[in-house]
């Protein structure tokens, strides 16, 4: 496999995998955010929420 | 009973920097989500049956004076929030989660119930905000011959009210200019006036929530407490001891007045409508309604569960017929495509084969379910616009019933056959936590539309060829029906030992029938095939990137080798070394293609995925699955369509070029075991295929469906609910396996 091809490869699968991490992460963000109770702990997920929706 | 004067409008909290916002509330079917798609030109998803719209959706009404915020809120029939989408409405009315109140109130309004309609908007007078009514449904009140006189209505109610018909776009115009006049100039609706017993307890309620720690307490929050006793607003509520003797006590002071505290606010308010109403609504009498006949027989015990089934069968039946010649047409352009892609890549053979074995064979092998998944939903939607769907849900009360669940849960158990997380979130409407729980535990059994192509594979290869295009698609049909059958069971299990549910009534609003409108039935269909391309595009192929490239690395020079060693050995004991030699010259030839083919084989089987797939095979012995099942169960955890992309990278890799063709079907028929007892005997029996589709009816593998159940109950369910569904999955494939082969 020549550097070029194997550089592509990896970029390639590199691109992916940030692609899926990425979007689990979103998700997991995003559940934590809904099952935040509704401001009164005052956590940072809360608050950059509402902040979001400012 | 006469009106209060109309106050001051209620303080929303709005900078002068804000957008206006204004909320749709009304009750369920009544056509908001309808008309919030028309002024917002979102689609929400819309439908001929109460409880879909479960949460609150905000869209931006664009006009020349402004922009204004529109909020779509969940129906309901009156201000007594019992259950979780209804807390929604009481929660955005009260100015909570995170938002101020809307500045104006938009009723959607069933012209043909007016009056049942009216008790929210009575009830919601009290908030003290602007509003302004929709009449809606106008075509369908002419046709049963309900006349509204929408301008005395308009003088009684002393707000604005707009005659419309949403699915069909009519008064949207009157209404775009309404909103920014009630805005511009607000007018309130008027209150009721209530008698002297319950005004005391109001004063007495707010006095003592303030002496709670509950800050100012305005007339309506009272209200809510003294006839509410779930209200949200006594959730925040600490010392709940101390709040339940001063409602006792007010309770007690109304029953002294002679009024029933239980059905004193219904009572009054529909006293107090009795008198708007007066002379509004002229009805020519009974209408002869086709629909009690149509209802007589589509509700029948038995002639209306033969017609369900019967439409049923009619839909499964139909994804087959229907469906081939554009699924030929998907398959031609992926193979058209992998043609064409090869030839761009001379020299690097990784990179040819990241792009023509791993994302053309992943991805299309995907897309070629498209028109399936476009039919379901044209069905889908076409059932739900007629009205049909809300007569399924009655059929099925007493096949729900026995299990402790009602037809109240059909519809998140039929929204779960479209996805299971819209149907887990459609369990809000159910007000019995114990019974939400349930529905939510069984939503994923539903065969959602991800199956679907799992089916269609394996019953299009191994039992249409065989049985015919009928029995495939009672095949489907029944495939359909296997989550159902063992959720079922396991529901009345759960309630049996656990949760121990008590039987309740089950009530539901039936919508008149409709004809479907095609607009409608093609914005389903166009949102759920763009959702399956999108899905195909992004997650399927970096799903299919990572598993090319799990079954292609490492690459073992030693092993290609070796195979071609043994390869040509043996081929040379059948003919000559120079003839064996000049056949391997030329690359075309069938003998180097065959060689190039089990080179490939022999790489993927030591690759990083084939090497798991062997490891973790024996798990999945049993259920006479090979590596490279193991290998697709396995990857389809995150998501089901992923079975068919590494199913397809698999084969296309390392199919045996004998077989004639690299159509992933003529695969799956020829593949045979390379080792152990069952040395070339076919791996996909008829137990296997059985088994396979099986545990794929009965599998939890969706990760967002794990996160919905989250986040609707909490982890531990989520938990409980991916590894039992896992558990019983597995048994099925197994037990399938065990017995059909010994038959």
């Amino acid at each position: 496999m020549s550097h070029i091809e194997a550089a592509i490869v990896i970029f390639l699968i590199a691109l992916s995998l940030s692609f899926l991490l990425r979007g689990a992460w979103k998700k997991a963000r995003a559940n934590r955010e809904a099952n935040c109770c509704r401001g009164r702990c005052g956590c940072s997920v809360q608050k950059k929420a509402a902040a979001a929706r400012q | 009973m006469s009106a209060a004067p109309a106050t001051q409008p209620a303080d929303s909290g709005r900078k002068s920097t804000d957008r206006p916002l204004v909320a749709l509330v009304g009750n369920p079917n009544t056509g908001k989500s309808t008309l919030f798609n028309r002024l917002t030109g979102l689609r929400q998803h819309i439908a001929n049956y109460p409880g879909i719209t479960v949460e609150k959706k905000s869209g931006l009404l664009r006009l020349p004076g402004g922009d204004i915020d529109i909020l779509d809120l969940p129906g309901c029939y009156s201000l007594t929030a019992v259950s979780r989408d209804e807390r929604v409405v009481m929660d955005v009315l009260g100015g909570r989660l995170g938002l101020r109140r809307p500045d104006l109130l938009v009723f959607v309004v069933d012209a043909t119930n007016l009056k049942r309609n009216l008790l929210l908007v009575s009830q919601c007078a009290e908030l003290g905000i602007p509003a302004l009514m929709v009449l809606n449904q106008c075509d369908a009140a002419k046709r049963n011959g309900i006349r509204i006189d929408a301008a005395l209505l308009s003088k009684r109610l002393g707000i604005e009210v707009i005659e419309t018909v949403a699915t069909r776009g009519r008064g949207l115009e009157d209404l775009k200019k309404a909103i920014p006049a009630a805005l511009e100039k607000p007018s309130l609706l008027p209150r009721i006036e209530w008698p002297e017993c319950v005004q005391h307890s109001c004063v007495s309620l707010c006095k003592g929530l303030r002496d709670l720690g509950q800050g100012e307490v305005s007339q309506a929050e009272a209200l809510r407490v003294l006839f509410d006793s779930d209200s949200a607003f006594t959730c925040d509520v600490r010392d709940k001891v101390c709040l339940k003797q001063m409602v006792d006590d007010a309770h007690r002071e109304i029953r002294g007045s002679g009024l029933n505290p239980g059905s004193a606010e219904a009572v009054l308010h529909y006293r107090h409508l009795e008198s708007l109403l007066n002379g509004v609504i002229q009805s020519s009498g009974p209408v002869a309604r086709s629909q009690d006949s149509i209802d007589s027989l589509l509700l029948h015990r038995v002639w209306g569960t033969l017609i369900f089934l019967g439409v049923m069968y009619v839909v499964f039946q139909s994804l087959y017929s229907w469906a081939g010649p554009l699924m030929d047409l998907i398959d031609s352009v992926t193979g058209a495509a992998q043609d064409f892609a090869r030839p761009l890549f001379g020299g690097m053979p990784a990179l040819e084969s990241l792009v023509c074995d791993g994302i053309i064979a992943g991805v299309g092998g995907v897309l070629i379910f498209l028109p399936q998944i476009l039919i379901l939903f044209f069905f889908i939607a076409l059932l739900e616009d007629t009205g049909y769907m809300a007569r399924a849900a009655f059929l099925v009360d007493k096949l729900f019933s026995w299990c402790g669940l009602n037809g109240r849960s059909f519809v998140p158990l039929l929204s779960s056959y479209a996805c299971a997380i819209p149907g887990v979130m459609a369990a809000r409407t159910l007000s019995d936590p114990k019974a939400r729980l349930t529905t939510i535990l069984m939503a994923p059994f539903m065969s959602c539309s991800a199956r679907l192509p799992v089916y269609i594979l394996l019953i299009g290869t191994f039992i249409e060829p065989v049985y015919g295009p009928i029995a495939a698609g009672w095949a489907l049909f029944a495939m359909h029906f296997v989550g159902l059958a063992l959720a079922l069971p396991l529901a009345w299990v759960l309630n049996k030992f656990f949760l121990k549910l008590k039987p309740q009534p089950f009530i539901l609003e039936m919508p008149a029938y409709r004809v479907p409108t095609l607009r409608n039935i093609f914005h389903r269909m166009w949102e759920r095939g763009r959702e399956f391309v999108v899905r195909a595009g992004t997650v399927i192929l970096a799903f299919s990137v990572i598993i090319w490239s799990l079954l292609y690395f490492p690459r073992d020079q030693a092993l290609e080798e070796k195979t071609t060693q043994d390869f040509v050995a043996k081929a040379e004991a059948t003919t000559t070394p120079e003839a064996v030699q000049a056949q391997l010259a030329d690359p075309e030839s069938q003998l180097s293609l065959r060689l190039a083919h089990r080179i490939e084989s022999a790489q993927i089987e030591q690759s990083f995925l084939g090497r798991f797939g062997h490891a973790v095979q024996p798990v999945f012995d049993p259920a006479g699955f090979d590596w490279k099942i193991t290998v697709g169960v396995l990857s389809s955890f995150p998501a089901r369509e992923v079975i068919i992309a590494t199913l397809g990278i698999i084969y296309n890799l390392g199919a045996d070029v004998s077989e004639g063709s690299e159509d992933l079907r003529t695969v799956l028929l020829n593949e045979k075991w390379t080792s152990g007892a069952r040395l070339g005997q076919p791996v996909y029996t008829m137990p296997v295929v059985i088994g396979i589709m099986v545990f794929f009816a009965l599998c939890m593998q969706c990760g967002a469906t794990v996160a919905i159940i989250a986040r609707e109950l909490d982890w531990r369910w989520a938990t409980f609910s991916f590894f039992a569904m896992t558990a019983l999955a597995w048994l099925s494939a197994v037990v399938i396996y065990q017995i059909g082969s010994r038959l």
